[in-house]
């Protein structure tokens, strides 16, 4: 019974395949926005590969501060880092009481930690820490001072010079601790690290494994790749325009097609076939016009892009737009199609199926 | 037309309503951003100019209202793309012609978030956020201290203290990335900075754009440059340049993409056109038989085709916009980390019903002119509808 119904779903009148040719421009609108918005992904990828990103930055979740990694976990992480704890703290010394951020930094060698500098309960005021104290209070930083974090103040602290080195990476205004320190004013708070940073970046699937994800600390580039995703997010509600579009236009000349052969459904079914192999002779129709069309149509889709970045420079518009295979472009087209079509599908085919069952009782047996 | 034809007129210039208007904004967003509804002054190719120096001086003249120096940091908060602008936040949200939503107090160290942003990645006054670097790879925290609302791309931003912003961009402890000045007299203004020695650019809505002893920027040169030596071989005019081919590129592609919606919406047209004109085509072969010329017949059409294709068009664009602005709350259109701004000008709306218009003038004719083809018995002479039934034979016979 297959072969029949294939033979007769394939019969493609000048309407349907009008329908099929109005299903291949929607797709190539959709191929074609998702190839050009990739191409500038890829584009602005190309120029940001080269240009050197800086360390490598681990957090867990998006938000540094709010990331949380225990210590057990980066023990088996192999070379050489720096494991960092950051806190919003309150710095009151000079009479002053400043917003900053304490830190503590932790050396992994072979998994090991070590902290070599402040030690106990000492804290260092990094050089633009003490250069906004000078400003604000015209003296240089006194040898004592209280520290609030975790919503706990600590008072007389000793106060003590710049740390002798940190990475070029860290801002100049923060104020250091030993690790310690903060275990012990906040055992859950204190004792997960925030954030580890590396020279190298780390293996794909250990990153992975630990659940981590990379901190683009040279925000130009995280600005720029952060922006096309959002285009491409925006074009999602794209998407879902050309899945209307293409239920609408299948809906439309299944709607016709099936109002317009009724005689053809009462010879079918005086031949034999029951409403449900009339209902799938619609439905495959339906689902044939659709993948016939979003085939047509990622092809013209894959074309109109090529056409646009090559004819854009020529019109006085130099771009970044870098076109790639658009596979998952169309595979999408593929699937958005097939779904909206055989959705789309479901109303006439049941209305064939029904046409079906009236014209049997309405044939009197011989 | 008849009322089917209609509806898909309608739906067609509803779609393009829905979609041309925003296209239409983006490659101004880049504009926009960088110098608002004033002009901005960036640097140019010669020395160093934008400087508190300059700012000095531009706060002197006569010809300028209020002056803004700000520094630039394109960064991220927690994976999104958002823009950290060094500024004097007074001045900033007086010339955004903005509100304080929420403030606390503030000492040496601020950070003010946009409404939008702030509800966006949900931002309270108080909270602490990590900022990264933009041109060079830096970690900072700041701690918001207020949220300010404006109908502009502000709207969107973060603004910060100049430590801050500096240490985000490894900027010089005088320099700017531009200066952004409200003045009525333009003239005045680019004469005063033609008196100075600085090297500059100068932008702002509805101008060209002015060179001060400065080459003119081109799209290529800092693509090409930082391609062929990485980011230390940048021009000193890199923000316009950049901004330049930031346009550029969001223009080709959402020019395309509106392309392809117009080719879209221009089948669609057609195909509507064709299934209402299919019920009619015997009525050309009447009128033809009873002496109707080709000419007479076509002004017939376009009596009949251009009222009906204004009204849909109109009707259509002013559904899709309403359908745009019912989605855009839901913050889904973005770019750049700015809510893309609602287009206004009124020759975009001008152009959805022209194209509209011209795709339904352009289908009639070529409809009509198939059926002025056939000879007027043919054209009246009964069809069947469906395929002959012997093709469901031949079929089934296999």
């Amino acid at each position: 019974m297959a072969r029949p119904v294939l033979r007769l779903a394939t019969r493609f009148t000048r309407r349907t395949r009008a329908t099929a040719w109005a299903i291949a421009f929607a797709c190539m609108v959709l191929v074609g926005a998702l190839s050009l918005v990739d191409g500038l992904a890829g584009g602005v990828g190309s120029v940001a590969d080269r240009i050197g990103s800086g360390p490598a930055v681990y957090i867990r979740g998006a938000e540094l501060l709010a990331s949380a990694i225990e210590p057990d976990e980066v023990a088996g992480i192999p070379g050489d880092f720096l494991a960092l704890r950051a806190h919003p703290a309150q710095l009151e010394i000079n009479g002053l009481s400043l917003s900053t951020t304490v830190v503590a930094l932790e050396t992994y060698r072979n998994g090991t930690g070590t902290t070599a500098y402040p030690t106990g309960r000492n804290v260092s005021l990094d050089v633009g820490l003490r250069a906004r104290v000078v400003d604000l209070s015209g003296a240089p930083p006194a040898a004592t001072g209280n520290l609030t974090a975790f919503g706990l103040p600590l008072t007389g602290l000793p106060i003590v010079a710049a740390p002798p080195s940190r990475p070029a990476l860290f801002a100049d205004d923060w104020a250091y601790v030993h690790p310690d320190l903060l275990f012990s004013m906040n055992r859950t708070q204190g004792g997960p690290i925030q954030a580890l940073v590396m020279e190298a970046p780390l293996d794909s699937a250990l990153v992975s494994s630990l659940g981590l994800t990379r901190l683009e600390t040279l925000g130009a580039i995280g600005f720029v790749r952060g922006s096309i995703a959002e285009v491409q997010r925006s074009l999602v509600a794209l998407a879902l325009v050309i899945a209307v579009v293409i239920g609408l236009l299948v809906y439309a000349a299944m709607s016709l097609e099936v109002h317009q052969r009724a005689g053809e459904i009462a010879t079918l079914r005086r031949l034999g076939a029951s409403p449900a192999t009339v209902a799938t002779v619609y439905e495959a129709q339906a689902i044939l016009l659709a993948a016939a069309g979003s085939v047509l149509g990622s092809a013209l889709g894959i074309v109109a892009a090529h056409a646009v970045v090559s004819v854009a420079p020529l019109l006085g518009l130099p771009n970044l737009v870098i076109l790639d295979a658009p596979i998952g472009a169309v595979l999408l087209a593929f699937v958005l199609s097939i779904v909206a079509a055989g959705v789309a599908g479901l109303v006439p085919s049941r209305r064939a199926a029904l046409l079906a069952s009236r014209r049997k009782e309405a044939v009197p047996s011989s | 037309m008849s009322r089917r034809a209609f509806a898909g007129l309608l739906l067609c210039a509803a779609l393009l309503g829905a979609t041309w208007p925003t296209l239409a904004a983006l490659p101004t967003l880049p504009g926009r951003i960088l110098s608002g509804d004033v002009y901005a002054i960036t640097q140019g190719s010669g020395a160093p100019s934008v400087n508190t120096s300059l700012v000095e001086n531009l706060t002197a003249q006569v010809c300028t209202g209020c002056v803004s120096p700000e520094i630039l940091a394109p960064g991220t908060i927690g994976g999104e793309p958002v823009l950290v602008r060094g500024a004097d936040p007074l001045a900033f949200v007086g010339m955004e012609e903005g509100t304080w939503v929420q403030t606390t107090p503030v000492a040496d160290r601020w950070a003010f978030a946009g409404e939008g942003l702030a509800s966006r990645l949900e931002l309270r006054p108080g909270g602490f956020v990590t900022l990264v670097g933009s041109a060079t790879p830096r970690i900072a925290f700041a701690q918001i201290t207020g949220i300010y609302q404006t109908d502009t791309t502000a709207n969107d931003e973060l603004i910060v203290d100049f430590p801050t912003a500096r240490a985000l961009t490894g900027l010089g402890p005088k320099a700017y990335h531009s200066i952004r000045v409200e003045t009525t007299d333009l003239a005045g203004l680019l004469s005063f900075l033609n008196g100075t020695a600085a090297s500059l650019h100068v932008s702002g809505p509805g101008f060209t754009g002015a060179d001060i002893h400065s080459e003119p920027t081109t799209d290529e040169r800092i693509t090409n440059v930082i391609l062929r030596t990485g980011r230390g071989g940048a021009p000193r005019d890199y923000l316009s340049s950049a901004i330049g081919e930031a346009a550029a590129s969001v223009r080709v592609v959402a020019y395309g993409i509106a392309a392809l919606i117009g080719l879209l919406v221009a089948f669609g047209i057609h195909a509507v056109q064709t299934r209402a004109f299919a019920d009619c085509r015997g009525v050309v072969g009447v009128l033809r038989a009873v002496g109707a010329g080709n000419g007479w017949l076509r002004r017939r059409m376009m009596r009949e085709t251009v009222p009906a294709a204004l009204l849909a068009g109109a009707l259509g664009t002013a559904l899709g916009v309403g359908v745009d602005y019912l989605i855009r709350p839901r913050g889904i259109l973005l770019v750049f980390g700015h809510a893309i701004p609602v287009s206004t000008d009124l020759s975009v709306f001008a152009s959805i019903i022209a194209a509209v218009v011209v795709a339904s003038i352009a289908s009639s004719l070529v409809l009509l002119g198939r059926a002025m083809k056939v000879r007027p018995t043919e054209s009246i002479r009964e069809h069947v509808a469906v395929e002959p039934s012997q093709s469901l034979e031949v079929v089934l016979r296999g």
